[in-house]
């Protein structure tokens, strides 16, 4: 049962994979690592990019085949089941954290007074029926969007990038090289964003050459980000620490353009955008694994629950980004890190199991 | 039996109406014969001479049956069946048929000497072209199919009857290019024809509400067309056309939304301009709609985001307005579609008073008495407009843009792009027939594309759409993939 | 079954959601009257309360059919702090006080002795501001320069900006805006130089009459720039006489003329056209002559090395000059345009050398580094550097024992030297 094509796919990647990487990454990581913080952010997609590789390796041997019963087969149903829910914990803090972002986004930068429930609500409504009406969807919505999004991210960009001098943040490395280390492993979360592509496993038609597109725009996400990063740092130097969202902070930024600053529109359309598409994806995500669970028909009991789950923690957890942020930089971040390692494990598990179901059926 | 009582009985089926016309005749050997049919749908000359004269000269030998000697006579000058049952008799009398029955026989023959009221096949008022064809379908099904027939002299073209509505039984003919058309959309059509139940159709958007598939209400999921030309180019890319009588608009199935994008004109002007006038389109609609949200959701919610040199002209103009920018731009609005409702059933001649009553008067007093600030009555004009560009989707753009002010006045931006996002998740959800609605932009179809929003050279036109299902891959004449 | 009463229950939700919300929402007033918007801050120390600040805030508080100027109001607050004396303007003016069309803050003099980081804090920390305000520092009270802003002559309720846009071709006063001032402050060398410009009030007889000046209650008949007006007596003005005001950690070291900041400007990279005037050139050709050239390319290369824990810098400046005037003393008329002479290509590179000894002079003996020396260094030699730094006594001063050597290249180039050439 397919439902994506590649190039849907490789639109769910970036749009993943982006997600709160131009909002509070970046100022999160200068936070840990000051100046190397640029190399914090290769380092970080070096790992995304390994395990989205490696998800991509299993989603191509296996096309045929759900998550489930692939998990089934390679680590035993307890275990599965185990790790559905160690796997729907997680995409349910990445989706909380997104929302969370785009939320105060709103509240800190448009509104004089934002009804959390109002939102919550809206946002539910939306990223809800998307989620429902599955990938083939999504993928769709997807596609319209990305031109329209990358274009205004390019144009946001570059209005600035005249100002950039390439030695402000230099010389790296100062005190060595474990700051930048640290500031990597104290923010992985941030770079586990191809862990819910692990749910996209016999959902998508493979073409020709899929590892290869699926890596080329996972290396041109982060050759954009990593780009944007050091422009961001090199402008705002040492002051970047004061910033809330990256993109906003930069885009606002351009003494010559008086009138226009104010337009910061472009930034605001865009990154809204782009954040409801990837909300949508998690939740979808979400959904798909309630399904697993519960063994339900249907998706839209599973994703009803994961948005009362989100409501329920929003409601509690009533914290400012800066507190939730703290959070998931000192506590979050292990359990990251220690799934990002299973997940790996995972998938070598898998890739292997083809094989050798491959010289059985041979035999 | 007695020739006077059949005629009763016959008089009787019709619950005696008075344009039942009978007419009874004596042959040249005194063989009494009765004419049946319905006064002024049948034409007078062809019942004379080809119905009459030959009647009256009739003579028969003994061994032969009248009626068999009358259809060999009437053949020569006019189409004559026999018919078997009463309802045959009765559909053929309705249809503009003339009944000839006989003393001393029981079989019945009819004529077809119809003479339905046609009008003449000129320019539909809702597709002017400025170049181009300006042939537009008429009410009456056969002048269509004729209109269609002569653009496309090909023995590949088919085209199926059904009648629909046990009171109107009206014609409806489905037709395709059988080397083209994918035969699953036109068993899918057929068959939901056949489904269709009813007392009766007077226009072909009632079949369109039955083809639509699924729950679909707001954008509609079947294309219509006034121009045999349109009609005859999509029959060319594959789709289906179905044609109803008395109705001068024919259906195309399937249908994305990329062709009310689209005009014919596009095609008879150069493509450069073709492709300005497409996104010119494009964003004049997207304008149209979301532009009253913006106005709203900027003056409600975030006047940081206004540079300070449009700010202060726009709060100055609107200083002592008593509504609140929500209110005051939904009573604009409330007062256009009012205006064009209004503008459209008024007679004509008053038509033309009320729009200048309507702008002029309503819209300058408006502003002078305070009650609305000129900004938004600008911005109402202006969405007014641009929404006609996109003739074939004005009702939902008005529809929409009601949403999306009440959607920007009570969340502002946030709402507005939830609101967008939804919107194209609603139509990248929607299916027509197998088409992907948004088709050829999600999902992305590469060969489509030149025909998409830009659009290439007809020369380089020369592959069919994929986003439509069908047999052939090419226009041209070799086409590998025909068999 | 259940799926379609759990889609209408949620559909019923929504619509009463919505209708609980209709009649708050859908009377939501325009912002804007509600709303003051602040188009400018004037930040001054409190005279009767050192320790506080007067803050005067220029606002537009729309009008009926009113054009910019009759919008324009000033409003003075006093306060412990920025955030006090905003506070209290709310309450002052009955509206709420938005910031988010502030485009300048302008810092007088008393207060740029005290620490501005301090007093600026709640501007860069919140985020209900943009992040290029442009920073200006004036000699008397920034309160009297923004009432000088709010001109009765021109439309513009940003004339300010204008104005310290023209100084765009001096030195490091182009992106002088609260970012950079704070990202200067957080960086070692914590030097940040910010336009200074000052409202000079001169004698006047008459009263300049304005028509229709009802709106705004302190615009006094001031004129901005130059007048075009023939008819207005020039009564005060604002005048960018390019001078530039140095902080160290937030404070006011000092104020730099015109003449100085010309010297400041050999130094910083990038090209800033201006004009060099040499005079009392004597040679076969000139006699006691006045020169004057524009600058029409400058280059300057910098060497920073750490040897032995001394810090060298070796500069070389490559300059080309166009003779733009030549005015000889004996008023004889030169018939060419431009003279290749070595005697001017000499006595400028003594010019330059002497106002960058000048300027490299008066940064050891004030202790400030505007052209980030540090930072220089630091890339140079990072080991080498934090050695210094540790070996001083007092490592803020690390200006004091840097060494500079200067070699300048003259090359005076012209339209018609080229053409001379060909005959």
């Amino acid at each position: 049962m397919t439902e994506l094509t590649t190039r849907q796919f490789i639109f769910v990647c970036l749009f993943l994979g982006i997600t709160s990487k131009l909002m509070s990454m970046p100022v999160a990581l200068y936070d840990s690592a000051s100046n190397d913080a640029i190399w914090s952010i290769l380092l970080g997609f070096v790992i995304e990019i390994s395990l989205a590789i490696l998800i991509c390796l299993v989603i191509k041997k296996h096309p045929n085949s759900s998550l489930f019963s692939l998990l089934k087969n390679s680590v035993g149903t307890v275990l599965a089941y185990i790790i559905l829910i160690i796997l729907y914990a997680f995409i349910t803090i990445k989706l909380f954290f997104a929302l969370e972002e785009v939320y105060t986004f709103f509240k800190e930068f448009l509104y004089d007074y934002f009804s959390p429930l109002m939102f919550a609500l809206a946002t539910f409504f939306v990223i809800g029926y998307l989620s429902y009406k599955g990938a083939r969807t999504i993928g769709r919505v997807l596609e319209i969007l990305f031109p329209i999004i990358i274009l205004g991210l390019l144009v946001t960009v570059l209005s600035n990038a005249g100002f950039v001098e390439f030695n402000t943040q230099m010389p790296y490395f100062k005190e060595g090289i474990l700051p930048s280390l640290e500031g990597t492993l104290k923010n992985v979360f941030y770079f586990g964003n191809s862990i819910p592509l692990l749910l996209f496993v016999g959902k998508v038609k493979i073409s020709n050459h899929f590892i290869l597109k699926s890596s080329l725009a996972y290396l041109s996400l982060a050759i954009f980000v990593s780009g944007f990063c050091f422009a961001y740092y090199d402008i705002f130097g040492h002051s970047t620490i004061l910033g809330l969202f990256a993109l906003i902070d930069y885009s606002q930024y351009n003494p010559y353009i008086l009138d226009l600053q104010r337009l910061n529109w472009l930034s605001i359309i865009v990154n809204v955008t782009k954040l409801f598409c990837s909300t949508s994806i998690m939740l979808y995500c979400l959904g798909q694994i309630g399904k697993m669970i519960t063994h339900t028909q249907s998706t839209f009991i599973p994703i009803v629950v994961a948005c009362t789950i989100n409501f329920i923690i929003a409601t509690f957890i009533n914290y400012e980004i800066d507190a939730i942020k703290y959070i998931v930089t000192h506590y979050v971040s292990y359990i990251t890190l220690a799934i990002i390692l299973l997940v790996a494990i995972l998938c070598i598990i898998m890739i292997a199991k083809r094989s050798q179901n491959v010289k059985n059926t041979i035999q | 039996m007695d020739i006077k009582k059949k005629i009763e009985d016959l008089k009787k089926d019709f619950s005696n109406t008075c344009d039942l016309i009978t007419k009874e005749l004596t042959t040249k050997d005194s063989q009494k014969v009765a004419l049946v049919f319905i006064d002024n749908v049948v034409d007078q000359l062809i019942l004379t001479t080809s119905v009459i004269a030959p009647l009256q000269d009739l003579t028969i030998t003994s061994s032969t049956d009248i009626a068999d000697t009358a259809m060999q006579r009437i053949l020569s000058y006019s189409q004559v069946s026999e018919v078997k049952t009463k309802t045959e008799l009765i559909n053929g009398i309705l249809n503009g048929f003339c009944a000839i029955l006989f003393e001393s026989s029981e079989k019945i023959l009819i004529v077809k000497c119809v003479k339905w009221i046609v009008r003449l096949p000129v320019e539909p008022p809702t597709s002017a072209v400025v170049k181009g064809p300006r042939e537009g379908f008429v009410e009456d099904i056969m002048t269509n199919i004729s209109l269609i027939r002569k653009r496309l002299k090909t023995p590949t073209l088919k085209i199926e009857n059904f009648k629909i509505g046990c009171k109107t039984n009206s014609e409806v003919r489905l037709l395709y290019l059988v080397d083209v058309a994918d035969p699953l959309i036109i068993d899918k059509v057929r068959a939901k024809l056949n489904q269709i139940d009813i007392d009766g159709i007077v226009d072909s958007n009632y079949i369109s509400e039955y083809l639509s598939a699924g729950k679909h209400y707001l954008f509609k999921q079947i294309g219509y067309t006034e121009k045999p030309d349109i009609a005859t180019a999509k029959m060319l890319e594959g789709r289906v056309v179905i044609l109803v009588d008395g109705s001068p608009i024919a259906l195309t199935i399937p249908f994305i939304l990329l062709e009310d994008l689209q005009s014919s004109n596009d095609y008879y002007t150069a493509p450069m301009r073709a492709t300005f006038l497409r996104y010119l389109r494009l964003f004049a609609g997207l304008l149209a709609i979301l532009l009253p949200g913006i106005y709203v959701a900027v003056l409600c919610h975030h006047i940081k985001v206004i540079p300070i040199k449009i700010l202060i002209t726009i709060t100055n103009s609107i200083q002592g307005i008593p509504l609140s920018p929500l209110l005051e731009m939904l009573f604009i609005i409330f007062l256009f579609e009012t205006l064009y409702e209004a503008s459209l059933r008024m007679p004509r001649y008053l038509g033309l008073a009320l729009s200048v009553v309507g702008a002029l008067i309503l819209g300058e007093t408006a502003v002078s008495a305070g009650l609305v600030s000129p900004p938004a009555v600008l911005i109402v004009a202006i969405t007014g407009v641009m929404s006609y560009t996109l003739p074939e989707l004005t009702s939902q753009i008005s529809l929409l843009r009601l949403i999306f002010t009440i959607l920007g006045g009570f969340m502002g931006l946030f709402g507005l792009i939830l609101g967008t996002v939804f919107l194209i998740g609603y139509l990248a959800n929607m299916d027509s027939y197998g088409s992907p609605y948004l088709a050829p932009f999600a999902p992305k179809i590469k060969s489509d594309l030149k025909d998409g929003l830009m659009r290439t050279g007809i020369p380089n036109l020369d592959t069919l759409p994929k986003s439509i299902k069908n047999k052939k891959k090419r226009r041209t004449q070799n086409d590998r993939t025909n068999n | 079954m259940s799926k379609t009463l759990f889609n209408k229950i949620i559909v019923y939700v929504v619509v009463i959601f919505l209708l609980i919300l209709m009649p708050s929402e859908i009377n939501l007033p325009n912002q804007s009257t509600i709303q003051a918007i602040c188009t400018g801050l004037a930040i001054d120390v409190d005279q009767n309360n050192p320790e506080g600040l007067s803050v005067t805030s220029q606002i537009v508080i729309p009008q009926a059919g009113g054009q910019y100027k009759q919008s324009v109001t000033i409003v003075t607050t006093e306060g412990k702090n920025l955030l006090d004396a905003l506070n209290k303007m709310d309450y002052q003016i009955g509206k709420k006080l938005r910031l988010s069309h502030c485009c300048y803050v302008i810092i007088g003099y008393q207060a740029s002795l005290h620490d501005l980081s301090k007093t600026l804090d709640y501007l860069v920390r919140g985020n209900n501001t943009g992040n290029n305000i442009v920073l200006v520092h004036t000699t008397g009270l920034a309160r009297d320069l923004i009432e000088g802003t709010t001109s009765v002559n021109t439309n513009e309720v940003d004339n300010l900006q204008t104005i310290t846009k023209y100084n765009d071709e001096y030195l490091a006063s182009n992106d002088a805006n609260l970012k950079s001032f704070f990202d200067d402050y957080m960086s070692p060398h914590s030097t940040s130089v910010i336009n200074c410009i000052n409202r000079t009030k001169s004698q006047s007889s008459g009263d300049s009459s304005n028509s229709g000046g009802s709106g705004s209650s302190n615009s006094s008949g001031s004129n901005s720039g130059s007048s075009i007006d023939s008819q207005a007596i020039e009564k005060d003005t604002i005048k960018n006489n390019g001078e530039i005001s140095i902080f160290k950690k937030g404070k006011l070291v000092m104020v730099l003329d015109n003449e100085m900041r010309k010297k400041f400007n050999w130094l910083d990279d990038g090209l800033r056209e201006t004009s060099v005037v040499l005079e009392h050139i004597d040679s076969e050709i000139f006699d006691d002559a006045t020169i004057g050239f524009t600058l029409l390319d400058k280059e300057l290369k910098s060497d920073f090395s750490i040897q032995n824990n001394q810090p060298t810098v070796h500069l070389t400046l490559n300059v080309r000059l166009r003779t733009e005037m030549i005015l000889q003393d004996n008023g004889e008329v030169l018939p060419n345009k431009t003279y290749n002479d070595q005697v001017i290509a000499h006595a400028f590179n003594e010019l330059a050398n002497n106002d960058i000894n000048e300027v490299i002079a008066l940064e050891q003996e004030y202790g400030f580094d505007v052209f980030n020396y540090y930072h220089e260094f630091e890339m140079a030699d990072y080991q080498g550097w934090q050695k210094y730094l540790n070996s001083l006594d007092d490592p803020e001063n690390y200006m004091k024992n840097i060494q500079v050597f200067i070699k300048v290249n003259t090359d005076v180039y012209g339209i018609s030297s080229i053409i001379k050439s060909f005959k």
